[in-house]
C-alpha cells in the first residue's frame, strides 16, 4: 500500500510564499549531505532525527491547505535535500499529481541518477540551489563537488522542466551575477532568485553553529 | 430637479425597500483603481485643520473640551463647523469639531466620572435635571439579583451594558436619502394606527408608545437638518444631497445615543447610484465624487463620545466602530462592488490610514480579481481592513445585510441586537475547579458542587462534567442578567432615531460572548493528553498547575483540540438556549474579545494550559501566542473550524503577519494575500483583521512614536491608532505570533 509508505519530516510549514510561486505547503525533509556554512537548520542534517509520517498523514496535512493555494500556489518539497530519500519521494510525488497538486522540488543537485531523473520529470518545477562558481569555493562552502548540481541544470534544461535558479549571496565569498545569469539563460528558467545572507539574529542558529558544526561536519 | 429622475423600478417606491432600489439602479464595477483621484486642495486644507485638532485633543490628555452645560440630543446645539465655507459635507456634534456632549441617559455616574477625568465638572443643571430622572443604569441595579452582581465584580461577566449605552443597532440612514424625512413619517404613522387597533398587551404597548418616539424623534431629525439649512423633508435629490441626508441620520444617532459601538450599515453602492447619475448628467466629476467621500469620511472621523478613562483603558482609542460594510456579492450573483466601494477606500490613501471609519469588507473568492487585489494592497499598505465571510452570512442575512460593530451581522433596517458583552470562559473553568470560589479573590460567587479533584493528576471527564454544570448555572445568569438589561435600556434609552430607521417589526438578537476560548481549549487539551496536577493553596483552593507531557494545542489545525473548541462553543449556546430571552430575541454568541482580552487575562488566575495568572488571553477567537508550530495557514485553519451556526454573532480572528513573509515583492504580497483570504474564507472561517507588517516597526513605534504618527493596526474587530493602546496592550500586540519565516 503506497498510502502506508512513510517520508521522514524536519518540518512542514502551512503558508510557504519563498519557495516557489503562491500560497505553499513547504514539507521540509529530514536528512542532508550538505553541510553548509550558512546552514540555519543544521538539526536537518542527520537521518533518523525527524518525524515519520506516512503518505496518508502528509496529503491530509496538504488537503486542509488546499484552498489555498489558488491558480499558482501548492506544495514544496524541501529540505533537508529531499533527494536522499529518492524512492519514497519518487512514490509521494506521484500521488501528489494524482491529486492535481502543483508540485515543486527544491534541491541541492547533489547526485544525478536514473531515478532522480524520473523524479525531476514528474516535478512541476525544480528550484535549483547554486551555491558557488568554482569547484573550489563549492567544496567550501557546501562540502561538494559542483559537478552534480550543473549535471542536474543539464538534465534539466535538456528535458525542459520548470525550474529555478537559486543563489544565496555571502558575504566575503565572490559573486558573478554573468556567471548565474548563463545559468539561468534557458527558456525552461523561469527565475533567478538571488537571496541575501542573513543569520537572521537568531539564538538558536548560533547555538547551532556551535554545536553541529564541530560535531558533524564531515 | 425631480429627486427620482432616471430611477428605476417600483417596489421600493411603493414601499420603504432601499434593497430594492440598491438592486433596481446600481452598476457593478469590474475595474481596477486606476479612475481614483487625488485629494482636492480644498480637502487637503479641510484635513489639514481637522489634524490639527486631533493632536491638540491628543495633547490634551484624549479629551479636547466638553459641554457640560448640556445634555446631548438632536437639538442641544447650534450648528458646529470646522471651516463653514470650505465643507461639503456638513454636521457635528455638538457646535465646535471634537468638543464632546454630555450624555447621561446610560447613567449619570459614568457621565460625571468621565468629565472629572479630564478636568471638567458636570453643571449642576445636567445634574439637578438627572437627580429627577431614573437612568438605563439605575433601572438595571433595582433589578439585579446578588447572584449577577458577584460575578459581574468577579469579571465573570463583564463588559455589560448596564452603565452606558448599549449600541450595535445600525439605523438604515438611506432611507433618509431616498425617502425623505416625510413620507417616514407617514409610514410610521400607518404602522402606528394599525397597532393601535390590535389588543393591547403589554408587547404592544410598548411597540406604540415607541413608534410614537420614533416619530417625536424624526421630527427633531428634520429640525436638525434646518438648522444646518436643509430640507431633509423631502428625497435627496443629487449625490451631494444622498451623502448628506444619509449623515444627517447618522449624525443625530451619535447625538442621541452613547452607543458602544455605532455603526454606518452599507451605504457606499448605494450612493454610487447617485453619484453614477450625477457623473452622467455631467453635474459632478469625479474628483468632485471623490470629494464628497473624503469630506464625508472625514465627518466620521471626527466623531467622538464621551466616556470614562476606564473605559478606553478596554478599548483604546476612543472607538465608535463606525462599521462600514463594503463590496459583497448579491443574490443574483452580481457583484455590489461600485466604483464608490473604491472610493470609499481609496479615503485610507488620500486622507491616509485611520482606524475609523471601520472599513469591512465582505469578502467571497467571487469578488471581482481587480477589487480583492485593491483590498490586498490596501491591507498591505495601510492595515486598516478587516474581512468577513460573505457567503456564510448572504445565506441568512440577504444581501444587504451590515456588520455593527466587528462582526455582528444584521440584516440592515430590519434586525437589531441586545448587545451583550461575554462571558469569562477561562475563568469559569477555574471556578469549577475551585467549587464556585473565584481564585483571585478566594470569595464564594458561584454554587460549591463541592467536586474532589485529588492530589494527582486531574481527571478530564470530572473536570469536564464540573465545567458544564458550572456552565450550565452561569448561562442561565447570564440570560437573566441580559434580559434585564435590556428590558431596562428599552425602557429608559430607547434609541428613538435609529429604530425609526427600522421596519417597525424587526427581528432581535441577543448576543452573548465568550472571551479566552483557545485557552479552555488548551487546558482541557492539557488535562486529557498530558498529566495536569494540581496545587493547593493553604485554604485548599487550586491555585497552580503541574503540567507533565506535551498536548495538541488549538492553532495547529490539530482536530483532537480544535474538536475540543468547537464543542465548547456547541455548549455555551445549547446553554443559552435553554432559557428564555427578553422580546423573544434569539441567542447568538461571539467570539470576540476587542482588546479587553488583556483586562481579562489580569483578572484571570493561573490557567491549566500552562497560562500564568495575569497573562492576556489571546484576542477574539485567536489561538493563544506563540502556541501555533505549523505556520499560519495551520492557525487560520484551526479558527476557520470553529461553527459559524453557534456563534452568528461572529469569530474574530486577527492574522498579524511580517511583508516579507508574505512573499518576496509587493507583487508576490498582493496575490499571496487574496490567496490566504480565499482559501480561509473556503474553509468558512467568517472574519479576520489583517496586519501586514513587522514587530520590528512596532516596536520602534513604541519607543519612537514620533517617527510613526499614523501607525494604525487592527485589534479584534477594530483598527486602533498604536499610540492610543496603553502600554499594556501594545506589549501584547508586540507578543502576539507573527508570523515569520522559520
Amino acid at each position: 500500500m503506497v498510502e502506508s509508505k512513510q517520508l521522514e519530516i524536519y518540518h512542514i510549514e502551512s503558508m510557504g510564499t519563498l519557495d516557489g510561486p503562491g500560497i505553499r505547503t513547504v514539507v521540509f525533509l529530514q536528512g542532508c549531505p550538505l553541510r553548509c556554512d550558512y546552514c540555519h537548520n543544521p538539526d536537518s542534517w542527520l537521518k533518523d532525527k525527524g518525524r515519520k509520517m506516512t503518505f496518508n498523514e502528509l496529503i491530509d496535512v496538504i488537503k486542509r491547505n488546499q484552498a489555498y493555494y489558488g491558480k499558482y500556489g501548492g506544495v514544496t518539497l524541501s529540505g533537508g535535500e529531499p533527494l536522499m530519500q529518492v524512492d519514497e519521494l519518487f512514490d509521494f510525488i506521484k500521488v501528489l499529481k494524482g491529486l492535481d497538486i502543483h508540485v515543486a522540488l527544491d534541491t541541492s543537485g547533489y547526485k544525478v541518477n536514473e531515478k532522480i531523473e524520473e523524479l525531476l520529470k514528474l516535478c512541476d518545477l525544480v528550484l535549483l540551489d547554486i551555491k558557488a562558481f568554482d569547484e573550489k569555493s563549492y567544496k567550501e562552502i557546501s562540502k561538494i563537488s559542483m559537478f552534480s548540481p550543473l549535471k542536474t541544470l543539464k538534465f534539466l534544461r535538456d528535458e525542459n522542466i520548470k525550474h529555478w535558479i537559486r543563489h544565496v549571496k555571502l558575504p566575503m565569498r565572490p559573486y558573478k551575477l554573468e556567471y548565474l545569469e548563463s545559468l539561468a539563460s534557458h527558456p525552461s528558467c523561469e527565475k533567478l532568485e538571488i537571496l541575501d545572507y542573513h543569520t537572521m539574529g537568531d539564538e538558536k542558529w548560533e547555538d547551532w553553529q556551535k554545536i553541529y558544526k564541530k560535531d558533524y561536519t564531515l | 430637479m425631480s429627486s427620482y429622475r432616471n430611477f428605476k423600478g417600483y417596489n421600493w417606491q411603493e414601499a420603504i425597500n432601499v434593497r430594492d432600489f440598491i438592486q433596481e439602479n446600481y452598476k457593478p464595477y469590474l475595474g481596477d483603481e486606476t479612475f481614483l483621484q487625488e485629494p482636492t486642495q480644498r480637502t487637503r486644507d479641510l484635513f489639514h485643520r481637522v489634524e490639527a485638532l486631533m493632536k491638540s485633543e491628543l495633547d490634551k490628555g484624549g479629551v479636547l473640551d466638553i459641554d457640560v452645560d448640556k445634555v446631548s440630543s438632536l437639538l442641544s446645539y447650534e450648528p458646529g463647523y470646522i471651516d463653514r465655507d470650505n465643507e461639503l459635507i456638513v454636521g457635528l456634534q455638538t457646535d465646535q469639531p471634537l468638543k464632546r456632549g454630555v450624555n447621561p441617559f446610560g447613567g449619570i455616574r459614568m457621565a460625571r466620572q468621565a468629565c472629572q477625568a479630564y478636568g471638567y465638572k458636570l453643571s449642576d443643571k445636567v445634574e439637578e435635571h438627572f437627580e429627577y430622572k431614573t437612568t438605563h443604569n439605575d433601572g438595571v441595579f433595582r433589578v439585579y439579583s446578588d447572584e449577577t452582581k458577584k460575578l459581574r465584580s468577579a469579571g465573570i461577566l463583564t463588559g455589560l451594558p448596564d452603565a452606558y449605552g448599549r449600541g450595535r443597532i445600525i439605523g438604515d440612514y438611506r432611507r433618509i436619502a431616498l425617502y425623505g424625512i416625510d413620507r417616514l413619517i407617514e409610514e410610521k404613522s400607518k404602522d402606528k394606527n394599525a397597532l393601535s387597533h390590535l389588543s393591547m398587551t403589554e408587547e404592544n404597548i410598548r411597540l406604540i408608545e415607541e413608534v410614537y418616539k420614533q416619530i417625536d424623534f424624526l421630527n427633531k431629525l428634520k429640525d436638525m437638518a434646518i438648522a444646518y439649512g436643509h430640507d431633509i423633508s423631502v428625497p435627496a435629490t443629487t449625490a451631494k444631497e444622498a451623502i448628506q441626508w444619509t449623515y444627517y441620520g447618522y449624525l443625530a444617532a451619535i447625538k442621541e445615543q452613547n452607543g458602544a459601538a455605532m455603526s454606518l450599515g452599507r451605504v457606499s453602492t448605494f450612493f454610487d447610484i447617485y453619484i453614477e447619475r450625477d457623473i452622467k448628467e455631467a453635474l459632478i466629476t469625479e474628483a468632485q465624487a471623490q470629494e464628497y467621500i473624503d469630506d464625508f469620511v472625514i465627518k466620521l472621523r471626527l466623531a467622538r463620545q464621551l466616556r470614562t478613562p476606564d473605559y478606553n483603558e478596554l478599548f483604546a482609542g476612543d472607538p465608535l466602530w463606525i462599521t462600514e460594510s463594503l463590496g459583497g456579492i448579491g443574490l443574483d450573483g452580481r457583484t455590489l462592488v461600485s466604483k464608490t466601494t473604491y472610493r470609499f477606500l481609496h479615503s485610507l490613501t488620500n486622507l491616509g490610514p485611520a482606524p475609523e471609519p471601520n472599513m469591512t469588507v465582505l469578502w467571497s473568492p467571487e469578488l471581482p480579481e481587480n477589487f480583492k487585489a485593491y483590498c490586498s494592497k490596501l491591507s498591505i499598505e495601510t492595515d486598516a481592513i478587516q474581512y468577513e465571510n460573505d457567503d456564510l452570512m448572504r445565506p441568512i442575512y440577504g444581501d444587504d445585510y451590515g456588520i455593527a460593530c466587528c462582526v455582528s451581522a444584521m440584516a440592515i433596517g430590519k434586525e437589531m441586537q441586545f448587545f451583550g458583552a461575554r462571558c469569562n470562559l477561562a475563568k469559569t473553568l477555574l471556578l469549577a475547579l475551585n467549587n464556585g470560589k473565584d481564585e483571585m479573590s478566594g470569595k464564594q460567587v458561584a454554587p460549591d458542587y463541592s467536586n474532589d479533584y485529588g492530589q494527582t493528576r486531574l481527571d478530564y471527564d470530572q473536570v469536564k462534567t464540573a465545567f458544564e454544570q458550572m456552565l450550565s448555572w452561569i448561562c442561565k445568569e447570564y440570560v437573566n442578567a441580559m434580559n434585564i438589561i435590556h428590558f431596562m435600556h428599552d425602557k429608559y434609552a430607547y434609541e428613538k432615531t435609529q429604530m425609526a430607521l427600522h421596519d417597525t417589526q424587526v427581528k432581535r438578537n441577543m448576543a452573548f460572548g465568550i472571551a479566552g476560548l483557545s485557552v479552555v481549549a488548551d487546558a482541557l487539551s492539557a488535562i486529557k493528553y498530558a498529566n495536569v496536577k494540581p496545587i493547593y493553596n493553604d485554604l485548599g483552593m487550586i491555585t497552580d498547575y503541574i503540567i507533565d507531557g506535551d498536548f495538541p494545542k488549538f492553532g495547529n489545525d490539530d482536530d483532537r483540540v480544535d474538536t475540543i473548541a468547537s464543542e465548547l462553543t456547541d455548549l455555551f449556546i445549547s446553554e443559552l438556549r435553554k432559557h428564555e430571552t427578553y422580546r423573544n430575541a434569539k441567542h447568538t454568541l461571539s467570539i470576540l474579545t476587542i482588546t479587553s482580552n488583556v483586562v481579562y487575562g489580569k483578572k484571570t488566575g493561573h490557567t491549566p494550559d500552562g497560562r500564568r495568572a495575569g497573562q492576556a488571553f489571546a484576542p477574539g477567537a485567536n489561538p493563544m501566542h506563540n502556541r501555533e508550530s505549523m505556520g499560519a495557514i495551520a492557525s487560520l485553519n484551526s479558527v476557520a473550524k470553529l461553527p459559524y451556526e453557534n456563534c452568528e454573532d461572529g469569530i474574530s480572528c486577527t492574522f498579524s503577519v511580517e511583508p516579507k513573509t508574505l512573499g518576496r515583492d509587493k507583487k508576490d504580497q498582493i496575490a499571496n494575500l487574496t490567496s490566504v483570504l480565499d482559501g480561509y474564507f473556503i474553509k468558512n472561517a467568517h472574519h479576520v483583521n489583517v496586519n501586514v507588517l513587522s514587530r520590528d516597526k512596532l516596536i520602534e513605534a513604541m519607543e519612537e512614536p514620533e517617527k510613526y504618527p499614523n501607525l494604525t493596526i487592527r485589534v479584534s474587530g477594530y483598527a486602533v491608532n498604536f499610540h492610543r493602546l496603553t502600554q499594556a496592550q501594545k506589549l501584547e500586540v508586540i507578543g502576539r505570533t507573527y508570523h515569520g519565516r522559520i
